[in-house]
């Protein structure tokens, strides 16, 4: 593990990802090495709610003692809904 | 481990099967006989298969299954048959009288214990089949009898809003028996107009389950005249707390004013509210926030934008389920389509969003909660002048037959924090002053405190400034003056009530710490009749109104 380390996000975020976001994240969260966890975007063409939902409970979760999560590659639909949301407030966007 | 019954009156053969069943880990039980077989069944429960001969001393196999003899099993497992006839006719007999298998004989050994096996798995996976239905069924039915209570409860809350307001048009289908998507309106005392619209993370009973604080808080703080800015940040807190933290509330809230011809909106998480004209989107008002329930308090924005109503026109909002609704092809219903249809300008054009919506998904079930509200702000004013100005005052309780002072003065940053006329509201009301007039001086006292407070103690200019889209934003300016008042700033109300033999009135007085924002009164022109601008709330309300040199004092009389 490093101090950055990117999650690639599957096409489809949504609910049926949870289970898999977490398992991804929890090691990364316990972790005194990790600092910076990036969400990749590139390849999401759809997201629902309860994919905002996971991205607030990562951040909640992870941002302790100064650590980030930062987003990379959000395009089209995808970024107008995080833009809509506002998730620039609590995420950098890359 | 699986237990079989082998029966065959040859004891030599029956000793065969059982040993060789045997090695192969199955528990054996001989029966030599019809009857023996039978009274094995009528005690034994627990034989998982049948290997039975056709020819056996006292009858035939078939004897064993005849259903006078059923009845006194305490189950019938499953069963081979032994027989050297192999004729279709009497192959078809054994399997309609309740045969699962037959082997013939000779008996090849390796075989029979293949079938052994094979019937024991499928009977055991029947078994385990049944067993889950059966908790299955359980587990649905206890579901339902929940969801029937919680939506009961549910729908009792909701029946205590209604938006059965003059102008106010709602269409809202839920995804499930609980809908995610919460319309509300609401008239304060003030006698101004709230609308919320929310949308809560996903759908069904959890996300309705995550509303329902908001219902609460919405419906107990207008009812108090608090302003939405207090309102939102409250709502935002309770979810911050009470909610898990992947879950959070989108909503636009509204809040309309008829007498200064305003509205103030808050939008967080939601797609953009619009104001339209004549089929055209005169502006939008995007989410400028985050979604209720997920920055904590320190951090979070009640920023309100603030605008002056041109004259004709409605506001236009939705929730995400109408523009990220699919067709066959994957292509979303998309907010072009829905501007497309707004240019139509139908006559009812909710009818026209819903039969479009329908046609273009091709199904009525839609992948999301759907609300679409319109607001027509005339329509409003009509519906919320009128009432409060026609309301009859039923007189009040006979407490009130003596006089009572009151008076509150807040300075500095308090006047950011506390809200005066909610304060006041409440007062009167433990006095035990009618709830109508209480509702006339809530209204006419919000008006004075608010020129006082935004024209005098903050010197915000009355004047509208009209940026280039005619629309102004208060706001930041406001907030940023909020923040830099000290103990020189005030707000002073005073209230005394006086009997004056059966002509009661309610003397209000509002003083400020500012300059006064009237053309200078010379000094010695102590009272000095206000006359001119009708239409001031203020004016229609009371029954006199003065303005006290510097213009920093008002005082109003009302029944």
């Amino acid at each position: 593990m490093s101090e950055l380390e990117t999650l690639r996000l599957p096409s489809r975020f949504d609910y049926s990802f949870h289970r898999q976001f977490s398992e991804m994240y929890t090691p990364l969260i316990d972790s005194s090495v990790c600092k910076e966890i990036i969400l990749d975007f590139t390849q999401v063409e759809y997201l629902d709610s309860s994919a905002l939902g996971m991205m607030v409970l990562l951040q909640k979760k992870f941002s302790t003692g100064g650590r980030k999560v930062r987003v990379k590659g959000a395009r089209g639909a995808t970024e107008e809904i995080l833009k809509m949301a506002n998730m620039q407030k609590i995420f950098d966007f890359i | 481990m699986s237990r079989i019954l082998v029966v065959d009156d040859d004891e030599m053969l029956n000793y065969l099967f059982c040993s060789f069943l045997s090695s192969r880990g199955l528990e054996t039980f001989a029966a030599h006989s019809i009857s023996e077989a039978k009274a094995a069944l009528q005690v034994d429960g627990a034989i998982d298969l049948i290997l039975l001969d056709y020819q056996l001393g006292d009858g035939v196999g078939m004897d064993l299954l005849a259903p006078s003899a059923l009845a006194s099993y305490i189950n019938l497992p499953p069963v081979i048959m032994i027989s050297a006839n192999e004729e279709a006719e009497f192959l078809e007999q054994c399997f309609s009288g309740g045969v699962n298998d037959y082997i013939i004989k000779p008996v090849n050994l390796s075989l029979l214990a293949l079938k052994v096996e094979s019937l024991i798995q499928s009977v055991s996976m029947q078994r385990l089949i049944r067993q889950q239905n059966e908790a299955l069924e359980a587990f649905k039915r206890e579901a339902e009898r929940e969801e029937q209570i919680a939506k009961f409860t549910y729908e009792y809350l909701l029946r205590q809003n209604s938006y059965a307001y003059e102008g106010v048009e709602v269409w809202l289908k839920s995804f499930a028996a609980f809908s995610g998507d919460m319309a509300l309106v609401k008239k304060s005392p003030s006698g101004n107009l709230y609308f919320i619209l929310a949308d809560a993370t996903g759908h069904g009973l959890s996300a309705a389950i995550t509303i329902m604080p908001v219902v609460t808080i919405f419906n107990s703080m207008v009812a108090k005249g608090f302003h939405i800015q207090k309102i939102v940040t409250e709502i935002n807190r309770k979810l911050v707390s009470d909610t898990p933290a992947d879950r959070f509330v989108a909503a636009t809230l509204l809040e309309i004013n008829p007498y200064r011809r305003e509205f103030s909106i808050w939008n967080g998480g939601m797609p953009p509210v619009l104001w339209v004209s004549q089929g055209e989107v005169k502006h939008e008002f995007h989410s400028a926030h985050m979604a209720l329930g997920i920055m904590d308090e320190t951090i979070f924005d009640a920023g309100v934008t603030t605008i002056a109503l041109p004259e004709d026109g409605f506001i236009f909002s939705y929730t995400d389920g109408l523009t990220e609704q699919e067709n066959s092809d994957h292509k979303p219903f998309s907010s072009a389509r829905v501007i497309d249809i707004i240019a139509q300008q139908p006559d009812n054009l909710l009818r026209e969003l819903s039969t479009s919506l329908f046609q273009f998904a091709g199904t009525n079930d839609y992948a999301d909660d759907v609300s679409i509200c319109i607001i027509r702000p005339e329509l409003v004013f009509a519906g919320l002048t009128g009432a409060l100005e026609t309301e009859k005052v039923h007189g009040v309780s006979p407490s009130v037959n003596n006089r009572f002072d009151w008076s509150v003065k807040l300075s500095g940053r308090q006047l950011e924090n506390c809200e005066i006329p909610p304060l006041c509201n409440y007062f009167l009301q433990q006095v035990g002053v009618d709830q109508g007039l209480c509702q006339k001086i809530f209204a006419v006292l919000a008006e004075m405190v608010s020129n006082a407070l935004d024209h005098g103690v903050l010197g915000l200019s009355s004047e509208i400034k009209e940026s280039s889209d005619g629309f102004i934003q208060y706001f930041y300016e406001r907030e940023a003056r909020l923040k830099t008042l000290s103990d020189k700033d005030f707000v002073k109300v005073s209230l005394q009530w006086l009997p004056n033999d059966g002509d009661e009135y309610l003397l209000v007085e509002v003083e400020d710490s500012g300059i006064g924002y009237l053309p200078k009164v010379k000094l010695d022109d102590v009272a000095h009749k206000y006359s001119g601008r009708g239409s001031s709330l203020i004016h229609k309300l009371a029954e006199s109104v003065e303005i006290i040199a510097p213009g920093n004092k008002i005082r109003a009389t009302i029944k």
